[in-house]
């Protein structure tokens, strides 16, 4: 199968997009409140 | 920014200023609101003095050295170099209305021996309570400076700034009665006595007291804090909010909706087609674009809702929830944290640090995430309004305004058993006796209400722009991948029959509209999204969901506000446009493999219902475990919400297709 330049701007942008899925709901799971909303706090930011 | 040459602690009393003062004297944006416990963290910012920059830090309220509740621990900690470096000097605020009560935690602050400056701030309400505090000779009789100032007009802080450079520079320390500040002996009767005895004899040459009449804040409350009145107000207040939700955010989202389609069509207009066009389309500009549109109803609901929280109501809904919340063995003090969860069980949460009881604020924060957060509101509406009818109850109620308000209860109706059965598995005992000083009533402060509206604004368009985006696109993904050539052959094949065999371009066209529908919809069937949907369906049948709704409502277990977005994402590859229009159609347009609707009444409202009582939010379990200290209080409250809000939802479901609206 040839790959068609879009498809690889298309994976590109599927990929980034699952990386930080990932990456927000690991913060989560640290226990910060950034994990998926900007409602950070101040502690959050120092444990940053 | 040159560095700080040394930190001073900005400490008072509960809703006496300190945040207005602090964003005054620093220029920073920290929320503040007219009532107790809004500020439950610390924040440090620059003041600038006369001879340079020093760190300022913004201290929770406080009544007292002696740590009852988190917060007061935090400031205990604070003050004594246990968090962070010790101050070097005190800047403490003083509510100049009720100035005994103020001296209490002042004569601990003196205590505490480091040069202080005192800030006396609420003149204007003290004159309005006939009461008149002296600064001069309060500053003589505590041997201390006190400058009197009005925080939320930045009078008098030039002075204040001149005030505390001199007493630094000065490196006197204060001197308060020299009673005892910590362990039991600071709790002691006699101890607690002797402080206010200290306060009346400073305060004795310092206030004139003039007669006043019956106040306008007096008249006004015993109607808000009647027991019947009172709540009958509550509801005619939140009525009237819903109806405005919908009344005043149709005009201003039509517009959003226009511009939506019109930014879709400019960008994808000129692109070839192909795979890129269709995840620019179906899931960027679908799934974003769909929330977009509810920016108008979340500054609405935030209009309001700082206009109640600056104008002191909020303190009077708290005291009138209390004689309810005692009966479940909850306090007033419950209630504040959360009314706060009504915008975002975030903050919500956080403020049961003002609860000193370990029990009660484990059970206010379990329940906290009951309450319908603003991210719920678009769910709300867009199912709402794609399936029910806009009637007038009386010819001035639209209905959709009281599905909307009977949602909202629905959160509290259910918190309220829920903490009654936590409070009894936790062997809690009744309810602590619960105070609140209820502040005056004010006009909202046009700045406070605009920096609160744009603040929410600004985090759901950046919501949409960040984590709604990418759920969007991973769900797109799951949703067109794999592509078999056989399907796509397949259906060129029938188009080049169409093509040959009809002769009528109206027809044509329609039938090739057709075609591209069902292509849609099988490429979906046969993706990885359509096979876990179809194979996790089973568990989310007894609600009435399709496979599609199921993914949907699984893709947004990071936020509750994804489910427009996948919805936008999932609908409109099978049809409709995408933005919020678009996709309240797409949504009643959709049919299952048997033809029948998607979405009947019965299924949105098992779905509302569904997201009324979800834990779908990773934030929000993410502060309760920190704040409980424990994953495990994590886990239950999206344990305990999930089932709840899958039993709630499968009950209206019955319940609706009972009552024929299946």
């Amino acid at each position: 199968m040839r790959l068609h330049p879009q498809d690889i701007i298309v994976f590109a942008i599927v990929a980034f997009a699952a990386w930080y899925l990932i990456r927000r709901l690991a913060f989560s799971a640290k226990g910060h409140s950034d994990g998926a909303c900007s409602k950070c706090t101040c502690e959050d930011k120092k444990a940053d | 920014m040159s560095p700080a040459r040394f930190r001073v602690a900005l400490a008072g009393n509960p809703n006496v200023g300190k945040t207005t003062l602090f964003n005054a004297l620093t220029g920073l944006n920290q929320r503040t609101g007219n009532y107790p416990g809004v500020t439950v963290s610390w924040h440090v910012g620059q003041w600038d003095l006369p001879g340079g920059g020093v760190e300022l830090v913004d201290l929770p309220g406080s009544y007292s050295l002696t740590a009852l509740s988190p917060d007061e621990d935090l400031v205990q900690k604070l003050l004594q170099g246990l968090e962070g470096p010790a101050p070097s000097a005190l800047l403490a605020i003083i509510d100049a209305s009720n100035p005994e009560r103020n001296l209490y935690f002042l004569s601990q602050l003196m205590d505490l021996g480091l040069p202080t400056v005192v800030a006396l701030n609420m003149g204007d309400v003290a004159e309005s309570k006939g009461l008149k505090v002296n600064a001069q000779a309060l500053s003589k009789a505590l041997g201390v400076p006190v400058v009197a100032i009005m925080a939320h007009k930045k009078d008098g802080l030039q002075a204040l700034a001149e005030a505390m450079e001199r007493s630094v520079g000065e490196g006197k320390g204060a001197k308060g009665p020299g009673l005892p500040l910590n362990g039991a002996a600071a709790a002691d009767p006699a101890v607690i006595r002797g402080r206010y005895e200290w306060a009346r004899t400073k305060l004795a040459d310092v206030i004139t007291r003039s007669e006043v009449g019956v106040r306008f804040s007096d008249r006004v409350d015993k109607v808000l804090t009647h027991r019947v009145w009172g709540v009958l107000a509550l509801v005619l207040v939140m009525g009237m909010i819903f109806q405005s939700i919908y009344a005043w955010s149709q005009p201003l989202m039509d517009l959003l909706e226009a511009v939506v389609d019109w930014g879709g069509k400019l960008i994808l207009s000129p692109m070839p087609a192909g795979i890129l066009k269709d995840l620019l389309s179906d899931g960027v500009i679908a799934g974003v674009g769909s929330i977009l549109v509810f920016v108008p109803q979340i500054a609405i609901l935030f209009f309001f809702i700082a206009i109640l929280e600056d104008c002191g109501y909020m303190a009077r809904s708290a005291f009138l929830m209390d004689r309810i919340f005692a009966k479940l063995g909850l306090s007033g003090r419950s209630f504040i944290p959360l009314l706060s969860s009504f915008a975002c069980a975030v903050p919500g949460i956080l403020s049961t640090r003002t609860i000193a009881d370990r029990k009660e604020r484990l059970t206010t924060m379990l329940v906290a995430p009951l309450m319908s957060c603003s991210a719920r509101l678009p769910v709300y509406t867009v199912l709402i309004a794609a399936f029910l009818p806009g009637r007038r109850i009386f010819g001035l109620i639209d209905q959709r305004a009281l599905v909307l308000l009977a949602l909202y209860c629905l959160g509290v109706a259910v918190a309220v058993p829920v903490a009654f059965l936590l409070r009894k598995y936790m062997r809690a005992g009744s309810a602590p006796l619960f105070l609140i000083e209820l502040p005056g009533y004010k006009w909202p402060d046009a700045h406070t209400v605009l920096r609160r509206v744009t603040e929410q604004c600004r985090e759901f368009v950046t919501n949409a722009g960040t984590i709604i985006l990418a759920v969007a696109v991973v769900v797109w993904a799951l949703g067109a991948f794999p592509r078999p050539q056989a399907l796509f052959d397949g259906y060129q094949a029938r188009r080049q029959a169409v093509e040959l065999q009809v002769a009528s371009a109206p027809v044509k066209a329609a039938e090739g509209a057709a075609l591209d529908r069902q292509e849609q919809g099988d490429l979906m069937r046969q993706s990885w999204l359509g096979r876990l949907g179809r194979t996790i369906n089973p568990l989310f049948e007894p609600l009435g969901w399709d496979w599609r709704v199921t993914m949907a409502a699984l893709a947004s277990i990071p936020a509750r506000e994804v489910v427009i977005g996948s919805m936008g994402t999932i609908f409109s590859a099978t049809g409709g446009d995408g933005n919020s229009g678009g996709l309240r159609q797409a949504l009643s347009q959709a049919r299952r493999d048997d033809g029948t609707p998607v979405f009947t009444i019965a299924v949105a409202l098992s779905l509302m219902v569904f997201f009324a009582l979800c834990a779908q939010c990773a934030s929000t379990l993410a502060v309760i475990r920190r704040e409980s200290g424990h994953w495990g209080w994590a886990a239950f409250t999206f344990s305990y919400m999930t089932v709840l809000a899958w039993g709630a939802g499968a009950l209206v479901f019955h319940a609706a297709v009972a009552f024929g609206l299946g």
